[in-house]
């Protein structure tokens, strides 16, 4: 493979459970070393995009390749070269979890007994136990675990910390997945479709934001913390009727406004200009923010205005 | 070994032990050397034991993590199908190993090693056949349970239509020189070429198999995962009732389907019937047995652990009518589909055999023993509902059912022997000619008590899956007691009530 081919390079890709489109036109490019986020909301076609990049579901129509292979033809090899946590973590319940991890061990060639012990360690995962014994969030420390310890090149979790406690997912997330990339940075790849943006805000490099199969949004993350921003204005009076290119949402709260804009330009220049406020803040958004303010439908200014 | 090949072979032994355990106990009794008798019981143990293979990774949900794993999806069959065939071809050897240790002698005598042929071969083609075409089913429906049901009627459609088949078109030995050939060409060979047929589509099944779940054909059993908004939707009230009903009959649909099958295999047998006049009636009304023996267990399974497999127990739980509201709805609306679909449904069958064949021909199964089993069947239904409520799905619960009725039988078997030797059972008189309700010639009042035995037997039965539903927690080995207090209780009834007659 070429060092600087997409890892994950999808074009056009349509899945229909019936008549249904639950992927429809999806393209998107994956860069090697990046930690590219998936967001959308439930039933947006996340999970499904991720099963067609498995090959564990065929494309009605589109064009998929995973390290520039097809994954539907060199399944087995392309599979070696990465590891998936799905979104309902199960194992088998008769497998303790040293068994467990050595059944997943097996079909690995790469295997990090270190990296293993070192984290089973760390998440107090009692090796004698049964799976069927663990607890949800424990079920996905073991998944998480397991992946980890193949050293692929490209990680893709789906949901991936949503049982875990607040603790347990921070450290997960920063010293298990951002160690993971850092140990090898420019080759090793995460592709993660998550709800919980804000636990994944600083390691984020590039995202897609999905909407009923189609993509929204594609940006890289500085890109957009630069382009969607907090306005805060302080009016002497009354705020006006406020009406900015760009204006995704406004809020009114006596006489101080809150604005979100999407814009490349100086909105804040604009608004001080036109409607002469006392005071004016801009923050850049977070992820979430991004990803919420990207998503929920337009309020209209005069809206804002009369609430 | 290999902790793959172990993860496979340790996934189908608690099964295989089970069956291993019966053969070992069926032999000594000769139960094998009777053709016909055992039968159901032997398709059953290979269904089941073929099912597992593909449809414990659909009840553990790990499917998806397998196919995800840098294998090809050729090299995962075959590292599930050989485990599986050397696990289930196993089980028939051992019969055979055992019926040789046991009466080495016989084997000089000819005629038993023609028979002894003939057995070994009924049994291997099954399990050939089970081994091809059940994977198959259970990858195809995407489910256990309903992979080792169809299979098992897809079986008796087989058996009938061979049957039918030989009276039809070879109705004396003709063309064949020996019984083993006979036997071998016509029922034997079918059954292996549909194992190997089975074999091939299942593999190609695998292959293209796509995961998918949510929003489309996540399989047979997902429409099991019920309206919930629906019935979420209604306050407790009249519609509440309705939606939980609805709900509950959506929950049956494997019994439905069963009962489809039913049907085809009648129709099948009567079709063949009009171009084979000369077929055995037990052929005929075997369709009947298969059903009876199957559809209580399944009813009675589902209630409550295939909700709890599935997960939708706790939600089910959360719902605004009471724990005792939900049971009395799961138990009635259970028991109505059993009416419906186990008593009503077969009802044309029977007159349709009754002008057809002479009494003798059905070897005594008249009308009297067709109503004489109606209650049996509510009772085979509170017995699985029992383990059902105990049990962590619907497969451990039907197969607690069977394994416990076998046992209890056996028990019964083994009283019958004591009562033969030393006349320890004489108090009660325990002889068949004691025992006219079994017969078509017991008086109505006679049938009656038997009905009203029945009926005390499945109460007593029905008050414990109601408390095991309201504390909701699974325990196989309370399942395994109360069954066992289940069965005593109805045994208690029973010689009450032939110690008053």
């Amino acid at each position: 493979m070429n060092q600087n081919e997409p890892v994950i390079e999808i074009k056009d890709l349509v899945r229909k459970y019936g008549r249904e489109d639950a992927v429809n036109g999806l393209s998107l490019t994956v860069e090697p070393g990046k930690c590219y986020g998936f967001f959308g909301r439930n039933g947006a076609g996340k999970t499904t995009t991720i099963r067609c990049l498995l090959n564990l579901l065929r494309p009605t129509t589109g064009h998929i390749r995973l390290f520039g292979r097809d994954p539907a033809r060199d399944e087995a090899d392309l599979k070696a070269r990465l590891a998936y946590v799905p979104d309902q973590v199960a194992f088998y319940p008769w497998m303790t979890v040293a068994e467990t991890l050595e059944y997943l061990g097996s079909f690995r060639k790469v295997w990090n007994q270190d990296k293993l012990h070192l984290l089973l360690d760390q998440f107090q995962l009692d090796h004698r136990k049964k799976a069927g014994q663990l607890s949800k969030g424990q079920k996905v420390q073991l998944a998480l675990v397991a992946a980890v310890c193949a050293e692929p090149e490209l990680l893709i979790l789906d949901e991936p910390t949503s049982g875990l406690d607040p603790i347990v997912r921070r450290e997960f997330i920063q010293t298990v997945i951002g160690a993971y990339q850092e140990s090898d940075p420019g080759r090793r790849t995460i592709f993660v479709s998550t709800h919980l943006i804000s636990e994944f805000e600083g390691l984020i490099d590039q995202f897609t934001i999905l909407e009923k199969g189609r993509a929204v949004m594609t940006l890289e993350a500085d890109a957009a913390r630069q382009t969607f921003k907090r306005i805060r204005a302080r009016f002497a009076e009354d705020p006006p009727v406020i009406d900015l290119p760009g204006l995704l949402e406004a809020r009114q709260a006596g006489r101080q406004v809150e604005l979100i804009v999407r814009s490349a330009g100086q909105p804040e220049k604009e608004l001080a200009q036109t409607y002469r406020p006392q005071e004016c803040v801009v923050e850049a958004l977070t992820l979430e923010e991004i990803f919420v303010a990207a998503l929920k439908p337009k309020r209209m200014p005069n809206e804002a205005t009369m609430a | 070994m290999k902790p793959r090949w172990r993860k496979e072979f340790r996934a189908l032994l608690p099964g295989a032990l089970g069956w291993w355990l019966m053969a070992a106990l069926l032999v000594p009794l000769q139960v094998f050397h009777q053709a016909g008798t055992f039968e159901p019981a032997w398709w059953l143990a290979v269904s089941v034991l073929a099912a597992a293979v593909f449809g414990q990774e659909f009840s553990a949900h790990t499917l998806e993590r397998l196919l995800s794993q840098p294998v090809s999806r050729r090299r995962l069959w075959y590292e599930k199908m050989l485990p599986a065939a050397v696990m289930i071809l196993l089980i028939p050897a051992v019969i055979i190993l055992l019926m040789v240790l046991l009466d080495p002698s016989e084997i000089l005598d000819p005629q038993f090693r023609m028979n002894f042929g003939l057995i070994a071969w009924r049994l291997f083609s099954v399990a050939v056949f089970a081994f091809g075409v059940v994977p198959w089913l259970t990858v195809r429906l995407r489910s256990l349970l309903a992979g080792a049901v169809f299979g098992l009627f897809l079986l008796n459609l087989l058996w009938v239509s061979l049957t039918a088949l030989v009276s039809w078109g070879f109705p004396e030995l003709g063309y064949f020189a020996t019984v083993q050939q006979f036997e071998f060409s016509i029922r034997v060979a079918p059954a292996l070429g549909c194992g190997a047929l089975g074999y091939l589509l299942g593999c190609r099944q695998f292959l293209y198999f796509q995961v998918v779940d949510g929003r489309g054909n996540a399989g047979l059993l997902s429409g099991m995962a019920v309206d919930w908004q629906w019935t979420r939707g209604h306050k407790p009230g009249r519609w509440g009732w309705l939606a939980l009903v609805k709900k509950e009959l959506c929950l049956h649909q494997v019994g439905a389907l069963a009962a489809a099958l039913f049907c085809l295999t009648c129709l099948a047998a009567a079709l063949a019937r009009k171009l084979a006049p000369a077929m055995d009636a037990w052929l005929m009304a075997a369709p009947l047995f298969l059903y009876w023996f199957i559809l209580p267990v399944v009813i009675g399974a589902m209630v409550v652990a295939e909700e709890r497999s599935s997960g939708l127990l706790e939600c089910q739980l959360t719902l605004p009518p009471s724990r005792l509201q939900q049971w009395i709805i799961k138990t009635l609306a259970a028991n109505a589909l059993l009416l419906i679909l186990g008593v009503l449904l077969p009802t044309p069958w029977m007159v349709y055999l009754d002008s057809c064949f002479s009494r003798d021909s059905l070897q005594g199964f008249g009308w009297a023993a067709y109503w004489r089993t109606v209650p049996g069947l509510f009772w085979g239904a509170a017995v699985a509902m029992l383990a059902s409520s105990l049990c962590r799905s619907s497969l451990n619960a039907i197969l607690l059912t069977y394994g416990a009725a076998g046992v209890f039988l056996l028990g019964l078997m083994g009283l019958q022997l004591l009562h033969a030797t030393t006349g320890w059972f004489a108090m009660l008189d325990f002889a068949p000619g004691r025992l006219d309700w079994l017969t078509d010639d017991g008086e109505i009042t006679g049938r009656l008590q038997t009905v009203g035995i029945f009926l005390l037997a499945i109460l007593t039965i029905l008050v414990m899956p109601y408390r095991n539903f309201r504390r909701n927690e699974s325990s196989p080995r309370r399942a395994l007691l109360q069954l066992a207090a289940a069965f005593a209780a109805s045994l208690v009834f029973l010689l009450i009530y032939l110690a008053s007659c």
